[in-house]
């Protein structure tokens, strides 16, 4: 006790003052009605605003990961409305008499799985474009496996690494889309114009009469884009003399240029498929 | 030496009961924004060459005492304690030149001069009051109430200041 006061005097009156000020505070706050019942309140609000600050900064913290969550809760949607897509199409067609969905477990069998993947370099100046994406066969990843946006198609992934993959840019001069516009199936292609947001859809028949602003959709019919997603729509037409099939110019609803996220879609029965047609090819 | 501390515990005492059974019961006569305090003046008349620790205890002992009768615990204790610590400052400010003369000097008019002794003074309540009423309030919500009382509290204390150095002339 006497070592205290003796410091409390050689150290000068400001440690004594903190020190008499701090039971006085607490003696007020204890004692004092009025003054207790102010400081519950600012420090109520103190802590709850810390407590808002802590929030915030755990959230920002946390974004990577929540991103990357929402992001495959998206891709697991995409893959649930590909599926309902695919089905909804065959029981619109009355020619079947026994709609498909209602097949035992048509509808638990999962046909697509959807990975999501960022795109880690992407062109579309050049001749050939290549997409690269940071997600490869230990995510699930196949070849031939489709790539589409938010907003249209994307490209085919070709070499698949553990960790990366490469696609195939719809902007290729090898792309071929199996496109279908006004029920009519067509070959949609890149010529390497200089609007990349431009693609060419061939072997549109000229008996029927495709209205600029028409939307073209993927058909289906391959193993690697899944049908009805949108690719773009009609920005121009023409007829070339003595030709029985239109040049139509699509713009194409993704800019390829400005995709950041993409979905890679794994069609399960790809592999069942491609069997059964080189098969059919080898017979 | 005798002398110093006994004449500053009387002055302890007798400010003590003139502010808990004279000034207490007159401010709370007159009304709510009117306060009559006059005890820090045992504070201010402390010898100049008090140690800051030993003025700031006490201090918060006369604060501790006013807080018994006032039924405010803490209250006079936290005002007294701020207002023994401000005082060595604002004696520096105010120090006459060439320093406090004779032996155990007190900031008192037959040390300083009546103009110092009273701005001195003024200084010290107003340190004392404002934090008084601040922690009385609690909270600068009510900065302007907490203004008003301080300002008229000044000029009770300063006039009581005066009265009191008139009759007891303190060397």
């Amino acid at each position: 006790m006497q070592a205290l006061l003796r410091l409390l005097f050689q150290k000068g009156g400001f440690v004594t003052l903190v020190l008499v000020e701090a039971v006085c505070f607490y003696v007020i706050v204890t004692f004092n009605t009025k003054q207790g019942l102010v400081w519950e309140n600012t420090y109520g609000i103190a802590a709850g605003n810390m407590l808002e600050q802590r929030r915030k900064a755990m959230r920002y913290s946390e974004l990577p990961q929540v991103v990357d969550s929402l992001m495959w809760e998206n891709a697991a949607l995409r893959a649930e409305l590909l599926q309902r897509k695919t089905y909804s199409h065959y029981t619109l067609d009355t020619a079947y008499a026994l709609p498909i969905d209602t097949l035992p477990l048509s509808r638990k069998t999962p046909k697509y799985s959807v990975i999501p993947a960022d795109i880690v370099s992407n062109s579309v100046d050049k001749r050939n474009n290549w997409i690269a994406l940071n997600r490869g066969y230990a995510d699930g990843v196949v070849r031939n496996s489709a790539v589409i946006s938010q907003n249209g198609i994307a490209g085919i992934v070709r070499y698949v690494d553990k960790h990366y993959c490469l696609a195939m840019s719809v902007l290729h001069q090898q792309s071929r889309v199996s496109a279908k516009l006004d029920g009519q199936l067509g070959s949609l292609v890149w010529t390497n114009t200089k609007d990349y947001t431009m693609m060419q859809l061939n072997d549109i028949p000229k008996d029927i009469d495709p209205q600029i602003g028409d939307t073209v959709y993927t058909s289906g019919y391959s193993s690697m884009f899944p049908g009805n997603l949108m690719i773009g729509t009609v920005a121009e037409k023409s007829l070339p003399p003595g030709s029985n099939f239109y040049a139509i110019n699509v713009k194409l609803s993704q800019n390829p240029g400005s995709m950041k996220v993409v979905y890679i879609i794994n069609e399960l029965f790809a592999p069942i498929i491609d069997s059964l047609q080189n098969k059919a090819i080898n017979e | 030496m005798n002398n110093v501390i006994l004449s500053n515990v009387l002055r302890f005492l007798g400010l003590y009961l003139a502010q808990t059974l004279v000034f207490k019961q007159a401010s709370s006569a007159i009304g709510t924004y009117f306060h009559i305090i006059a005890y820090p003046i045992f504070v201010l008349l402390l010898p100049v060459m008090i140690p800051t620790s030993a003025a700031i205890l006490v201090g918060a002992l006369m604060g501790v005492m006013i807080d018994f009768a006032y039924d405010t615990p803490g209250v006079h204790t936290s005002a007294s304690a701020f207002s023994a610590f401000c005082r060595p400052l604002i004696l520096a400010i105010f120090e006459p030149k060439g320093g406090f003369a004779g032996k155990d000097p007190v900031p008192s008019p037959h040390h300083v001069g009546w103009q110092t002794f009273l701005q001195v003074a003024a200084v010290y309540f107003f340190a004392h009051l404002f934090w008084y009423f601040s922690v009385s309030e609690f909270t600068f919500v009510y900065f302007g109430s907490i203004s008003l009382k301080t300002i008229i509290a000044l000029a009770v204390s300063m006039v009581l200041t005066g009265i009191y150095m008139s009759l007891f002339r303190t060397k």
